[in-house]
């Protein structure tokens, strides 16, 4: 037992300095290691720096995901290319029909699709709370898109600098949204088809009647809902008929 | 039973966790990309209580926003305003005070708590989480774990339901 203990008194005297040297080199790589932590996560979170480092790791993303995006495009140019083909047998065929000619100069209306009414909405112009709608079809969640109108709208505004937009017309796919203020509330109307002045005239003018027989214009921002209702009824009543004469 | 629709607004500095808050709590309709392209993004929740209900409209702002004019645009007509500051970076902390004294400057009527986020990462050695005292906070949360997440939301609806 006496040579053991003298055995480790002599074992830490002489590495002693082994050990504090092993310390040391520790100390070092943890505070090299914690350091490239906070410079990794600094540039994680400045989004100019992480750009940056990606633009300087861009041969290296390219290789990794170059075969994968080639995959991607070869499939979808295939598809297309599928259904262009079948696009032209289809065409062929029906040049050579005489019932799709008979058709073509049958019809009455124009080749190009007539305007379509499909919504009206009654937005407050500073929350985007929605106060009354009318569809033809449900909207899934009218609010949710009356606050993106609204953001859009303000969006749009600001990086235009146009003070007071009175009337904007938004090309979203096959659908066209026309905006209409009126004192703190303003209308959206989305419709289908051809961006058709007349359309668009008598629209504003159905919205001009409705706006004025409710003194949409020398209302302030809060609504009760005795009002909300109100109005919501008479807004569907309103465009029900207006639909019938477009 | 009373119902209201409120439009309530989340505020902070990049990365501090608010889309992933809302993650947490709303079911997203609207892609995320509407956040980096108009600089907001909006969810709904329906939070019903024993006396009412509230339709929170969650109007998400992007973290590069403040400077912008269309910060003060997105604010309009709110009822509420959640801020928001990472505990790992205490400048979000600062930087949201900054907000908030300007928006009881201007006088806007709205209630507003503060969330101390990402709770989760107060036990990493990593990262520093001493939770400074002077900063002030109504809960203490974590868009990872979901803690006290739905409690902060529905503390501001009950507020804002309270005040009607």
């Amino acid at each position: 037992m006496v040579e053991e203990r003298a055995l480790d008194q002599l074992r830490s005297i002489l590495l002693s300095k082994d050990k504090e040297e092993l310390y040391r080199i520790n100390d070092e790589l943890r505070m090299e290691v914690l350091n490239e932590i906070h410079v990794l996560k600094n540039e994680l979170d400045d989004p100019v720096l992480f750009s940056k480092k990606i633009n300087g790791a861009r041969s290296e993303i390219v290789d990794i995901l170059g075969p994968v995006m080639g995959r991607m495009i070869k499939k979808y140019i295939q598809v297309e290319i599928e259904k262009l083909n079948q696009k032209m047998q289809q065409g062929t065929k029906n040049l050579t029909s005489v019932a799709y000619w008979k058709q073509l100069f049958s019809k009455k209306e124009s080749l190009i699709d007539n305007a379509e009414f499909q919504e009206i909405m009654l937005i407050n112009k500073d929350s985007g709370l929605l106060i009354a709608k009318y569809a033809k079809k449900e909207i899934s969640d009218p609010d949710i898109v009356a606050g993106m109108f609204t953001a859009i709208k303000s969006f749009m505004e600001t990086v235009l600098d146009s003070k007071e937009s009175e009337v904007g017309l938004i090309d979203y796919g096959d659908f066209k949204i026309l905006l209409q203020d009126y004192g703190t509330f303003y209308f959206s109307v989305v419709f289908t088809g051809f961006n058709d002045a007349n359309f668009k005239s008598k629209v504003l003018e159905g919205i001009r009647q409705f706006a004025e027989e409710h003194a949409l214009g020398q209302k302030n921002t809060f609504l009760s809902n005795k009002e909300i209702e109100g109005i919501e009824l008479n807004l569907k009543v309103h465009f029900q008929k207006l639909c019938k004469k477009l | 039973m009373q119902k209201i629709i409120a439009k309530i607004v989340l505020l902070g500095s990049v990365g501090v966790g608010k889309t992933s808050l809302t993650r947490q709590f709303v079911q997203n309709k609207f892609s995320e990309e509407y956040q980096s392209t108009i600089g907001v993004k909006v969810d709904k929740k329906v939070i019903t209580f024993s006396d009412g209900q509230v339709d929170l409209l969650i109007w998400d702002l992007a973290g590069e926003i403040y400077q912008s004019e269309l910060f003060r645009k997105y604010l309009q007509g709110a009822s509420g305003v959640i801020g928001i500051y990472d505990i790992t970076r205490p400048s979000t902390h600062t930087k949201l005070q900054e907000v908030f004294e300007e928006l009881d400057a201007s006088k806007m009527n709205m209630h507003k708590i503060i969330l101390a986020n990402k709770s989760d990462l107060s036990g990493d050695e990593n990262y520093n989480t001493q939770i400074n005292e002077s900063h002030t906070y109504n809960y203490l949360t974590s868009a990872k774990t979901g803690e006290n997440v739905n409690e902060a939301f529905t503390h501001l609806a009950r507020t804002i339901l309270s005040s009607i």
